[in-house]
């Protein structure tokens, strides 16, 4: 067996134990939870309201809501003549999350030309980020409601009460879709988002590894032993960044795995779906952002002093590795002032997480050019590494002019 | 030079870290079928030397050489020839005693089989040596990685406290084991704070301190030139 195979098994056996694997393996729960739980919100604003109703008018109007309410909803409680304690004991004795009370004068205002006030009732268990869904579906009834009493009071034909129809068209990076910027946006952070942080993970993660190693060849006193071995230095650079990047690809899987299980239908249909050369370009993308990573990672380790320094010294690159999958999702990039715009560019992870959009979108040179300087930036990390580990620095872990901030992120 | 030169030598080596001199014109040389030793107290550039020759650090200024290859220019050739055992050093918790044998053996040799059992029989763990190294106390790691280093038959070794972590009847194993290495082609490069060891192991010491060579000779004479009963009496005379 060569050196490196040697090396490689060594390397594999070391980044694969259970302490640096696990964490990583949980990582994705966070995400079936985040996007589980928009699943269930998402499910449970699309499910027919469970609504009850008081009617304390008994008029023609209030025949009009109610014959409106029973049709869009499922009313399981319909009641006249009700207090209101009687009406709230109602929604507390369920099921109904949503109360309707028209009262006495309901008809009569509206014969005169006047507004009705409909008094409307909800039930929380909990209050979350998904409650905003139960007054969506209230404004929605009423809005059935509004436009029938309407249309029984004017004798105006549905057209007449919507008399335009639209059809929207965004041009979005030189191609159009045929769907508003709403729709579009929609669809794409739907599509994209959870791949973006998925891709950003499974960097993260592999960053996290490798440097991991080096804390631990440094806390374990192995690393001196290792570099006295009749190998080139090269050779253990290679076999570092080999090891760490099948485990990082391996992880990938698993985190695309997770993301395709937990969210089949990803994306909605106002994007163009991506073809095999695309995912082709962006698996590249990811595995150049990998490397990027892995290298960078190796370089900060050699001035790691223990597995605790190793980790302090991967953070900020963890926080900016995040960046693209936030910025892409709340920021305009192109109207971002150049040196921003230069600066995210600049940051591998960038590469992968727009690579599936821009592909969306038919650029497919923005996605080259990427590709490029992820190559070219894993060239010059990999070369910077591979000086590092043949210098003594790896064993002073002096940094020169950067000691200064590395001992104090490592303090 | 040859491969057939000194296993070390040395000419006025010297190294610094920022404005500290750790190593000020050091000289000395390593001879063949020799155990070598370097004294001195903390500081005093033992660590320093071990691992400038072991090709871990680079040096300022000076000539290093093991077996004829200066340590700048060919420093895999190096590494080749010698096998170093720092004082802090551990081994791959992940592994069993046998496989961390297995896994620096195949370094030195296609059928590492034989170094293997040399190692089994040099580091004596018993069925430990099959357990994970990370269930093994101070004592045992260190027995292990004296065997990895020696197992290979380095034409130099370079031993760092070697008997750091040992009791008293396992250092003295390891001394003999030692002991008995240098042969015609062979060389052995040691640094120690334990006098006695030093006074046991060595056939020449040179004393160190804060950076300079203070002294080069046997034991025995280092004692006859201070006129001091031990060599602790001799270093401290040396370096008054």
């Amino acid at each position: 067996m060569s050196a490196f195979w040697r090396l490689l098994r060594k390397e594999l056996r070391e980044l694969a134990r259970p302490q640096y694997l696990i964490p990583l393996l949980m990582m994705p729960l966070f995400l079936v939870l985040v996007v589980q739980g928009g699943g269930a919100a998402e499910e449970a604003a699309g499910q027919r309201p469970v609504v009850a109703v008081v009617d304390n008018d008994g008029g023609a109007y209030a025949g009009i809501a109610n014959e409106t309410l029973h049709h869009r909803a499922n009313v399981t409680a319909y009641e006249t003549g009700f207090s209101r304690p009687q009406s709230v004991d109602l929604l507390e004795d369920g099921p109904a999350k949503l109360l309707f009370v028209l009262p006495e004068n309901f008809s009569e205002r509206i014969e005169a030309g006047q507004q009705a006030d409909v008094r409307i009732y909800s039930t929380l268990q909990q209050v979350s980020i998904t409650s905003g869904a139960q007054s969506a579906k209230a404004r929605a009834l009423l809005s059935a409601v509004d436009e029938n009493i309407t249309a029984n009071v004017t004798g105006a034909s549905p057209a007449a009460l919507h008399p335009t129809t639209n059809t929207h068209t965004t041009f979005v990076q030189g191609t159009h879709v045929e769907a508003s910027p709403g729709v579009l946006s929609g669809s794409v952070s739907q599509r994209f988002f959870f791949l973006g942080f998925v891709m950003v993970l499974a960097v993260f993660g592999s960053g996290t590894l490798v440097i991991n190693s080096m804390g631990s060849e440094k806390e374990n006193g192995t690393l001196e032993t290792l570099l006295t071995m009749p190998v080139q230095r090269r050779t253990i650079v290679g076999a570092k960044l080999g090891a760490s990047a099948i485990l990082g690809v391996v992880l990938t899987a698993f985190y695309v795995g997770v993301f395709y299980l937990v969210q089949p239908n990803n994306g909605g249909a106002a994007v163009a779906q991506l073809s095999a050369l695309d995912y082709g370009l962006v698996g590249l993308s990811l595995l150049l952002a990998i490397v990027d990573i892995l290298a960078l990672a190796l370089c900060l380790g050699v001035f790691a002093n223990d597995s605790r320094g190793a980790q302090s010294l991967l953070m900020p690159i963890s926080f900016l590795m995040m960046v693209p999958v936030f910025v892409t999702n709340f920021f305009d990039v192109a109207s971002m002032a150049l040196p921003l715009k230069a600066a995210f560019y600049a940051i591998p992870s960038t590469h992968p997480v727009i690579a599936p959009m821009e592909l969306a979108f038919g650029d497919t040179t923005t996605v080259l050019l990427g590709i490029a300087y992820e190559a070219v930036f894993a060239t010059v990390t990999i070369g910077l590494t591979v000086r590092l580990f043949g210098s003594d620095r790896l064993i002073t872990g002096d940094a020169g002019h950067l000691s200064v901030i590395f001992d104090a992120l490592q303090d | 030079m040859s491969s057939s030169s000194e296993p070390v030598d040395i000419d006025g080596l010297t190294r610094s870290y920022g404005d500290v001199q750790a190593l000020d014109g050091v000289s000395f040389t390593v001879e063949t079928d020799e155990i070598f030793g370097l004294v001195g107290p903390n500081g005093a550039g033992k660590t320093t030397t071990l691992r400038i020759l072991a090709t871990l650090l680079e040096h300022d200024d000076g000539e290093v050489s093991v077996y004829g290859r200066d340590v700048a220019d060919a420093p895999n050739e190096v590494r080749a020839a010698i096998r170093y055992l720092p004082a802090e050093a551990g081994a791959y918790e992940n592994m069993t005693g046998r496989q961390y044998l297995e896994f620096v053996a195949g370094f030195f040799a296609d059928n590492p089989e034989k170094y293997v059992e040399r190692g089994v029989e040099i580091a004596d763990l018993g069925e430990r040596l099959d357990d994970d190294t990370s269930e093994y106390s101070t004592g045992m790691t260190r027995k292990l990685l004296v065997a990895s280093a020696l197992m290979t038959e380095p034409r130099l070794a370079i031993l760092d406290e070697v008997t750091t972590g040992l009791d008293v009847r396992n250092a003295r194993r390891v001394r003999d084991t030692i002991k008995a290495y240098p042969d015609g082609d062979r060389g052995v490069l040691l640094s120690s704070h334990d006098m006695l060891e030093v006074s046991y192991l060595c056939d020449r010491v040179a004393l160190l301190n804060a950076g300079e060579i203070v002294d080069v000779g046997s034991p025995e004479d280092l004692c006859d030139r201070y006129e001091t009963q031990n060599l602790e009496d001799a270093f401290l005379e040396a370096t008054r």
